[in-house]
């Protein structure tokens, strides 16, 4: 116990911790500007100068740390004249752009100016001049303003671990500029615009456009882009999201943000919203009233169902929307329907890789907190860059490579590769050989734990000599040899799977061998996840056999019980997935798909063949809040309100339940309440009338939100599963090796960048500024070997179709790669790709796809 | 009681006292003006309807700081802002709600451009409310009509206020000097 | 076929008549609502009904920074909104510790005293057309145009003044204001001279107000009475005496007091000389008048001087900082008190250390007053309602805030 004396006040502390936390936390105030929670300690400004008895000099409060026995003051004479002082000083150079600087009202160098600082000023020289830069697309830098606190710098490199601005020239005239010069050419987190106590780094979205104080209201909302669920602030002024900023202190990302979170709110505005709804008339979609076409739509689903029964009617619920909506779209297709023909998007990979390793490990495998992972000392990433997929996720395993954790990669990770990672990086279509390598290498340290029989049993049947899987993969048996030791030493390992091992040729095997590496080690494991919801659409039961709670409706008892609780029968007979409803639509035995949220024709595999197959529907109903793709062909559209004008909750990947609340008004019904008004036309009455009604009913019905309330979720997000084993091992764990990889050519790849993610992020201007358009990625040996360069246009060909985009040469690309992105509108990597699909995991394949590339034009 | 007042009582005297008083103000001048017909000129400085000052070249003066809409107690100032084409920042907006107008004059006092003014302007009853809502252009408008020429630097000289020598003291200050001339 | 009719011999009893006076009576003086239970002419219970005009003052208060604040207590009694502004800033200036100059100072107590002789002149007018008398009223609004001609030509606004500013005044007055003013004090008792002729001995007036609303000292204490309601029973309490603020401990008047119990009429006494004390403070002050700035030098508390705030980085931030987000003050809290003509109006601040106070209350003299109505009006004839209203003259801006 240090026990310190702070102006008379006596403050016990129970861990060492600096005078100025000492003081703050006992209420005393002392003035910093160089100092920021988050970063590391600088003690360049010299503003919490404080007297210490026994001490000649002021001393720094943020860097001195309390020591037992000290008497501190921190207000007399002496450091009053002191902060005067400092503040004159950085006042000597500052512009006199209060008027026009977006920062006035909550600026820092203001308040402590009013507060500590001189009165007039004493200086008559010229202040310093340096042009404003404008150069980024979205980030304005002022440099008049920097009172060079450091803070962004800080925050850049000891936090995001992007490095990329830094301090440069001495003295009078140093300042802050990006190491690229003009431009950023950074990750775009945003973060340095937070750390700014002045006007010096600001982001451009918001420019000009209001003034601090005239913010209306500020909601605390979650962010609609990943799976992270990180909590963010919408300011709001006149019904217009002005600025989106993170909040320290908040669960999951503590005051930080990523790129589409910060910039990529815009959306919500945008003029191409849909208004009213559609209905297709002779071919071309008109505008109609909320009555007409509800009626409509209840009508004719009728029919339909009267005439060809339920089986032949489909809905597709959608990780972007709320589990309220999902709730009540699978309940409407469930109950009004009577059809188990519901899925989602979250099939192409994260519903099917949890239920494998929830089938090994049991329910809740994959529920691991995020921050735990800067506490581990080893992160095995496998299967993509999560400081893209999951950004904040991304910056838990820099901040463990920074306190000294192993990074391990499984192919290039660009997002870590300033962490010094062990990296392999195995041929195409090799991971499987390197894993089983891997996997026996480990078996033989570590040996069997002898807990989980089934998993065991498959760990004996693998067998490969680190030779031999070093020569399959092309990598160095040194490198594996160092890669198997750094695993296998870890104590607290964990294990981050990402998109593109699932998706891989033989994604059930992968996964299996990924699964025995983290038994053998015991590594806590986090699957990527790319929408905000696609964990809470599972749980609704958004999926042909699962009811919601992830009760399998395969179990008769359940089914019962649901009946009870629904007043309905629900059907017996297990649904279609989302690829069966395409092929049931192809094949003429689908008559009619209603689709929430979601946009099958671009984000499935094989764009132009789920055109073709929707087009066969006699009934295409779409919910969006845009003119989509699938929204064009539909027969009903229905503008639905964003996830700003809502409230509901998102399940992150950890499943913490966290609360959505309104921040915007805009006319319009949320997604539940269409579903609602349809199923009532259709004479189901579900009696809901607020988001809370649809929450209630599903802590009443699932097992696994059982006794929440938005009273619980208001205070902080909350976990539903509380380690209630709901779906047991099934005792077999079925697996489909790949077949034996092709050789040569190249291959197709999704680009899985920072700045976008699918349909969303397009209309947000501040993301299509940062990253404008497609380009095919390749490696510069791919290049040089077509004697391709930098900015030709390409036409890059499969057998499906071919796309024509300029070349990006990419060194962190594998060579046998062609990296596409799937989020511009047209130019979608998923119109290239075929439909295959992994027999266990009902997940696309998605690096079989071979692809040829040749300059445009030729 | 005294005869003194018992022979008041019997004669009214106190009720022919205030007759007379009464009486006597027949031949006065009447203190009343038959307004709309006679005007009364408001006094210099008067607070009155807005009018947002124009600069020498004639261009508005305001930047769009927003400090009126910020001081303003009745919150009746709404400003909207954005980037020029030249990065600058441009006022789009400028609308004063003036049925919420408390003629307070803070927003005279926050700006640190003397942008906005309180014209000496006081009839503008209107039938509508819409005609209320002062745009940009109609404060512009209103500078125009109601400080032109000399009169509008005098307004910032005398009524926009504080300025450094009302921190001073300083001679020419109004003292008590006896009874006006004239008056004596 | 013979019966008998039941003889039911009813007595002959009186019921109480409930009435609502107001809240849209002309002689309630605003918007206050009166419930009176009758007894034929004789007042059983008057139940007063206050809040139709209430805006939440307060809470608006707490919204607004200190100095934004200050138009919001115009509007509280605005019969004499100077006099509010005058109670306001001086509570503010208390709360950030900063003092006034001298000449503002005396500027303050000068106008204040203007501000009460126009309330009072209202008051007397108005007390006396509810009682019947027509011409007092049309006289005295007479001079009221003047002291709102005045005050016209000091500020700009006539009604809902907002004059003085915490640390001092608005603006310094002019040479014309002064010379105009004085032409008015010299003249101004001769115009209660008048008012008195058609009033004070008046026999109606005095049937009226004679021995109507007669409250005891102790009680008057007792209720919480102040200002002429208090002075009226005979307690020489006043706040410019006891608790002197602004000029008031250097100019000299005396405080009239009526006796003890004291009724409609002695009040009507008591303030009738207070206008001509009044008069006698507003001479003195316009005489004494000391050369000097009208402004307090606090940088951090008082908006910096409009030609330096482009000039100078520190007097730009002074500027942004006070008017966004206000002054920073101490943590704290802070009661003045000041002699407004209703009475004792209170200002009361707790400040958490913002710009804004965390919570502000005002002490108004006419919500007090209006709740001893009912203990004036019991036992009284309804015409003495309207007597008992008068005279404790409420304004019910003030009364509901």
């Amino acid at each position: 116990m240090i026990t310190v004396t702070i102006n008379g006040k006596e403050i016990k502390l129970e861990k060492p911790v600096t005078v100025l936390e000492a003081a703050r936390s006992a209420g005393i105030k002392i003035p910093t500007l160089c100092y920021h929670e988050q970063l590391e300690k600088y003690g360049g400004c010299r503003l919490c100068l404080v007297e210490v008895e026994k001490m000649p000099r002021l001393q720094t409060a943020c860097t001195l740390m309390a020591a037992d026995g000290m008497v501190v003051r921190t207000e007399t004479e002496a450091i009053a004249d002191v902060r005067r002082g400092v503040l004159e000083f950085l006042l000597i150079n500052h512009p006199l752009d209060c008027p026009y600087c977006d920062k006035a009202g909550e600026c820092e160098l203001q308040d402590l100016v009013e507060k500590y600082g001189p009165t007039t000023g004493r200086f008559k020289e010229k202040k310093r001049k340096a042009p404003e830069s404008l150069e980024d697309p979205v980030l304005v830098r002022n440099m008049e303003r920097c009172v060079v606190c450091t803070r962004c710098v800080r925050m850049c490199e000891g936090v995001q671990g992007a490095a990329a601005i830094g301090v440069i020239n001495r003295g009078g005239h140093s300042h802050v500029e990006p190491f690229s010069g003009g431009r950023f050419e950074c990750e775009y987190c945003g973060n340095c615009v937070s750390a700014c106590p002045v006007g010096a780094i600001m982001s451009r979205l918001h420019r000009h456009s209001y003034r601090p104080w005239q913010l209306v209201s500020e909601t605390e909302t979650i962010c609609p882009y990943c799976g992270v669920g990180c909590t963010l602030v919408a300011q709001v002024r006149d019904d217009v999201i002005k600025r989106v900023v993170p909040r320290i202190g908040t669960p999951v990302n503590n005051g930080l943000l990523c790129s589409r979170g910060r910039f990529g709110y815009e959306f919500v505005g945008s003029k191409e919203r849909l208004t009213t709804p559609l209905i297709k008339k002779n071919g071309v979609l008109e505008q109609s009233t909320w009555e007409e076409a509800i009626g409509f739509v209840a009508r004719r689903l009728g029919e339909l169902k009267t005439r060809y029964g339920g089986d032949a009617i489909a809905g597709i619920a959608s990780p972007r929307c709320t589990n309220e909506d999902n709730y009540v779209f699978q309940k409407f297709m469930r109950v009004a329907l009577g059809t188990n023909n519901i899925d989602s998007t979250a099939r192409t990979g994260y519903a099917g890789a949890q239920a494998f390793i929830e089938n090994i490990f049991g329910q809740g495998a994959t529920a691991n907190l995020i921050p735990g992972l800067a506490n581990a000392d080893a992160v095995l990433i496998a299967g993509g860059d999560p400081t893209a997929v999951n950004p904040i996720l991304g910056l838990q395993i820099r901040s463990c490579a920074r306190k000294g954790g192993n990074i391990l990669t499984i192919g290039h990770v660009k997002g870590v590769r300033h962490y010094n990672p062990a990296e392999l990086k195995p041929n195409v279509h090799t991971e499987a050989a390197l894993l089983e390598g891997v996997v026996t290498a480990l078996k033989e340290k570590k040996g069997l734990p002898g807990s989980i029989q089934t998993l065991e049993s498959k760990i004996k049947e693998i067998h490969r000599p680190l030779d031999d899987a070093a020569r399959t993969c092309g990598v160095t048996e040194k490198d594996l040899a160092a890669f198997v030791e750094a695993l296998s030493t870890a104590s607290t390992p964990a294990l981050v799977i990402g998109k593109e091992v699932i998706q891989s040729a033989g994604g059930s095997y992968n996964l299996l061998l990924l699964s025995a590496v983290a038994y053998l080690v015991n590594a806590r494991i986090h699957l990527l996840s790319e929408r905000a919801n696609e964990q809470g659409v599972v749980d609704m039961g958004c999926a042909p056999d699962l009811l919601p709670g992830c009760r399998p409706l395969s179990y008769v008892e359940f089914r019962r019980r649901y009946e009870a609780a629904w007043k309905s029968p629900i059907p017996e007979k297990q649904g279609m997935t989302i690829f069966d409803m395409i092929d049931a639509a192809k094949a003429g035995s689908l008559r009619a798909l209603y689709v929430m949220g979601e946009n099958p024709v671009f984000n499935l595999p094989n764009a132009k063949g789920v055109e073709a197959a929707l087009r066969g529907l006699e009934l295409l109903v779409v919910q969006d809040i845009f003119m989509t793709e699938t929204a064009r062909m539909a027969d009903v559209v229905f503008p639905a309100l964003s996830w700003a004008e809502r409230e509901g909750t998102f399940t992150n990947m950890e499943r913490r339940l966290q609360l959505l609340r309104k921040a915007v008004n805009r006319e319009g019904m949320e997604d539940w309440r269409i579903v609602v008004e349809v199923a009532g036309n259709m004479g189901v009455r579900m009696h809901f009338s607020s988001a809370e009604d649809i929450f209630a009913e599903i802590t009443r019905v699932s097992p696994l939100h059982r006794d929440l309330s938005y009273e619980e979720l208001e205070k902080s997000g909350i976990y539903p599963y509380k380690g209630e084993p709901l779906r047991g091992v099934t005792g077999d764990i079925a697996v489909a090796k790949p077949a034996a990889g092709d050789g040569g050519g190249l291959f197709l790849g999704i680009e899985r960048p920072l700045f976008h993610s699918g349909t969303l992020s397009r209309r947000a201007p501040g993301l299509v500024k940062i990253y404008e358009t497609a380009v095919a990625r390749i490696s510069p040996a791919t290049a040089a070997a077509r004697s391709l360069k930098e900015g030709d246009m390409v036409r890059v060909s499969s057998v499906i179709g071919y796309l024509e985009l300029p070349v990006a040469v990419d060194f962190a690309v594998r060579d046998a790669l062609v990296m596409i992105t799937n989020n511009f509108e047209g130019r979608g990597a998923l119109s290239l790709m075929e439909l295959v699909l992994d027999p266990v995991l009902r997940a696309p394949v998605a690096d079989k796809t071979a692809v040829t590339i040749e300059k445009a034009g030729r | 009681m005294t005869s003194g007042k018992i022979l008041k009582t019997v004669f009214f005297v106190e009720i022919l006292k205030g007759l007379a008083l009464t009486f006597r103000t027949l031949f006065k001048h009447p203190v009343t003006r038959r307004y709309p017909k006679v005007k009364v000129p408001a006094k210099a400085g008067f607070r009155g309807l807005h009018a947002l000052a124009r600069n020498a070249e004639g261009r508005m003066k305001c930047v769009g700081c927003g400090l009126c809409g910020a001081y303003c107690p009745s919150k009746c100032i709404h400003i909207y802002t954005s980037e020029g084409d030249d990065h600058a920042k441009i006022v789009d907006r400028y609308e004063i709600d003036v049925l919420r107008c408390i003629f307070c004059g803070f927003c005279v006092e926050a700006c640190p451009f003397g942008a906005i003014t309180l014209s000496e302007h006081y009839e503008y009853s209107e039938t509508s409310r819409g005609a209320f809502y002062m745009t940009r252009e109609k404060l512009l408008e209103n500078w125009d009509k109601y400080f032109a020429g000399p009169k509008g630097e005098r307004y910032f000289k005398e009524f926009w206020l504080p300025q450094s020598n009302t921190y001073s003291s300083y001679e020419g200050q109004a003292m008590f000097r006896g009874r006006a001339k004239g008056k004596e | 076929m013979e019966h008998s009719e039941p003889v039911i011999e009813k007595p002959f009893e009186t019921k109480e008549l409930t009435i609502s006076m107001g809240p849209q009576h002309p002689a309630t003086h605003g918007v206050l609502r009166l419930v009176l239970d009758l007894d034929g002419e004789n007042v059983v219970k008057c139940t007063p009904y206050v809040g139709y005009l209430h805006r939440g003052v307060e809470k608006l208060g707490e919204n607004r920074t200190y100095l934004a604040a200050l138009p919001l207590s115009d509007r509280l009694d605005y019969i004499s909104s100077m006099n509010n502004n005058v109670g306001y800033v001086n509570a503010v200036e208390k709360l950030f510790g900063i003092e006034a100059p001298e000449r503002a100072k005396y500027i303050r107590t000068m106008v204040a005293e203007m501000g009460r002789l126009s309330s009072h002149i209202i008051w007397l007018g108005t007390h006396v057309i509810d009682i019947g008398a027509t011409t007092p009223f049309l006289l005295a609004m007479t001079e009221r145009e003047r002291i709102l001609d005045l005050f016209e030509m000091l500020c700009g606004a006539r009604l809902t003044v907002s004059y003085p500013r915490v640390g001092g005044v608005r603006n310094d007055i002019s040479q014309e204001f002064l010379d105009e003013l004085y032409e008015f004090i010299l003249e101004f008792p001769h115009r209660i001279d008048d008012y008195e002729t058609l009033v004070t001995e008046n026999r109606i007036w005095k049937d009226r107000t004679v021995g109507v609303g007669i409250i005891s000292a102790k009680e008057a204490v007792n209720w919480g009475l102040t200002g002429g309601m208090l002075r009226g029973s005979g307690i020489d309490y006043d706040v410019r005496k006891y608790v002197p603020y602004d000029a008031y401990d250097k100019v000299d008047f005396m405080i009239p007091v009526g006796k003890d119990p004291g009724d409609c009429y002695d009040r009507y006494k008591v303030r009738v000389e207070e206008m001509r004390q009044a008069n006698r403070i507003i001479k003195q002050c316009v005489e004494n008048l000391p050369a000097g700035p009208v402004m307090a030098d606090a940088p951090k508390f008082t908006l910096p001087p409009k030609d330096l705030v482009l000039r100078d980085m520190e007097h730009l931030i002074h500027q942004f900082v006070l008017i966004t987000k206000g002054p920073s003050v101490a943590e704290g809290e802070v009661y003045v008190g000041t002699e407004v003509p209703k009475g004792e109006l209170g200002f009361y601040f707790v400040s958490d250390g913002t710009g804004k106070p965390y919570r502000m209350r005002v002490r108004a003299p006419s919500y007090v007053h209006a709740s001893v109505l009912p203990r004036l009006c019991k036992g009284g004839y309804v015409a003495d309602v309207i007597a008992n209203i008068g005279t404790i003259d409420i304004v019910l801006g003030e009364c509901d805030r």
